[in-house]
């Protein structure tokens, strides 16, 4: 078959959008636009008009019957999804941990052995530590892929960083955080689109500190460490003291 | 920025909010995108298939789908309850076009020709401003250009089999579908009107 040129293009973009072509017209047509991208503003123009047809329809009312039969399908989902969420959070912080640092792809260098054997001492048991330590130090050593976040005066001195480690996974390690009192906690929020999703809590305590961010990066925009009130909340209270973008 | 929070009203949220949130598993929210979207979907589900079972089965899938890629929205393509329409669209094109559907006749063509009459498909009483707004740019289309345009995009026709069924040439076909676009685009750019979207 022979390429599409111009005006073959122009003679079948109307039935393109409104998606009349034949499947082998389609398919070259498509590959004339992938060869030419500046058209796909027409197309996307032209699709517009045709999509308008749909909203000349006569209005006709779908049976409450669809509405509780497609409910019952969404909300069962949603219970299990929420119950999945619950018995991942139960499970341990060693068995995150070491599913995080899956070794081999391990983004920790030798310096994130110190860090866990350190950090660690507040979350997790002795014995898991040890076995953890063990287990990092027979792992190759990665190349670090760390983000700093940057503060406030009132942060000036800390050292935040968020070792990315499996896939989208993030732990993050802090030092010198300053102390926010007893009925506050700092929270990591994870930014999509706007959109700030709790990434867990970060106690202040010690030295160092550190803990797994429970939200994928996956196409994150933002990390960002709120002060919120103790437990937690659903969504920021107060402006960012930490930032950085991904 | 979205508020996932237990008390919100969700009557209050835009849609591309509500879809922020069914991605997080909110199925209240989803709940509201589907009570404000259902019934254009299964309007347009319905001049499609002709049925209301299939209609309804049809929308089912497509509410669903967006249950569970509502992360696939994005807001830079257009608003979602044109997401939702294309999603039935393109769902309602493949259910026709597979051989299993492969029902319609001439006496369709008949049927669809009839409904495309602007006394008869105009009189139902328009819900707001934009169907407003589609109807009278659909009715500065002469019947045959509006005929073409519907066969193609409810009946899922190729400007093919169009020419076949309506015995045209290709070429008048491709040129009332060209024309009749035309028409609505300049309907709405002479009156100053933004496309809805």
């Amino acid at each position: 078959m022979s390429e599409m040129g111009h005006e073959r293009f122009d003679e079948l973009k109307e039935a393109y959008a409104l998606k009349a072509l034949a499947e082998e017209e389609r398919r070259e047509f498509e590959e004339y636009l992938a060869r030419n991208p500046e058209r796909q503003a027409e197309i996307d123009q032209l699709s517009s008009l045709a999509s308008l047809l749909a909203l000349s329809t006569l209005e006709q009312e779908p049976s409450p019957k669809l509405r509780r039969g497609l409910m019952s399908v969404v909300e069962g989902e949603a219970r299990v999804s929420r119950a999945e969420s619950r018995r991942e959070a139960r499970t341990s912080l060693f068995t995150r941990l070491t599913g995080y640092f899956s070794f081999q792809r391990l983004a920790l260098g030798a310096a994130a052995l110190a860090v866990i054997g350190l950090i660690s001492l507040n979350v997790v048991q002795r014995g898991e530590i040890q076995d953890l330590q063990s287990q990092i130090e027979k792992a190759p050593t990665a190349q670090s892929n760390n983000i700093v976040l940057r503060g406030s005066v009132a942060t000036r001195d800390a050292d935040v960083e968020l070792v990315k480690v499996k896939g989208q996974r993030a732990v993050l390690i802090a030092r010198n955080l300053p102390p926010v009192g007893k009925e506050k906690t700092l929270q990591i929020w994870v930014i999509k689109d706007d959109t700030p999703q709790s990434g867990g809590l970060v106690k202040p305590g010690g030295q160092l500190v550190s803990t797994p961010v429970t939200q994928s990066l996956e196409g994150a925009d933002k990390v960002a460490i709120t002060i919120e009130p103790a437990g937690g909340s659903e969504a920021p209270t107060s402006a960012p003291v930490m930032a950085a973008k991904l | 920025m979205v508020v996932a929070n237990g008390n919100q009203n969700y009557l209050l949220l835009a849609d591309e909010d509500l879809i922020a949130l069914a991605e997080t598993g909110d199925s209240k929210a989803f709940a509201g995108i589907y009570d404000r979207h259902s019934r254009a979907a299964f309007s347009l589900a319905y001049r499609m298939m002709g049925e209301r079972q299939t209609a309804e089965d049809l929308v089912q899938e497509v509410f669903l789908k967006i249950w569970r890629s509502a992360a696939s929205y994005r807001v830079e393509r257009g608003s979602v309850r044109t997401w939702i329409l294309s999603i039935v669209h393109n769902r309602g094109i493949d259910l026709l076009r597979s051989s299993a559907s492969r029902r319609r006749t001439q006496d369709k063509v008949q049927a669809s020709a009839t409904m495309s009459q602007p006394s008869e498909a105009f009189a139902e009483t328009w819900r707001n401003t934009q169907r407003d707004q589609v109807r009278e740019a659909l009715k500065t289309l002469p019947p045959e250009q509006l005929k073409i345009l519907e066969l193609a995009y409810f009946s899922g026709y190729t400007h093919m089999e169009i020419s076949d069924l309506l015995d045209l040439p290709l070429g008048t076909v491709k040129g009332r579908m060209r024309l009749g676009l035309k028409k609505i685009k300049d309907y709405f750019a002479s009156r100053d009107l933004a496309i809805p979207g």
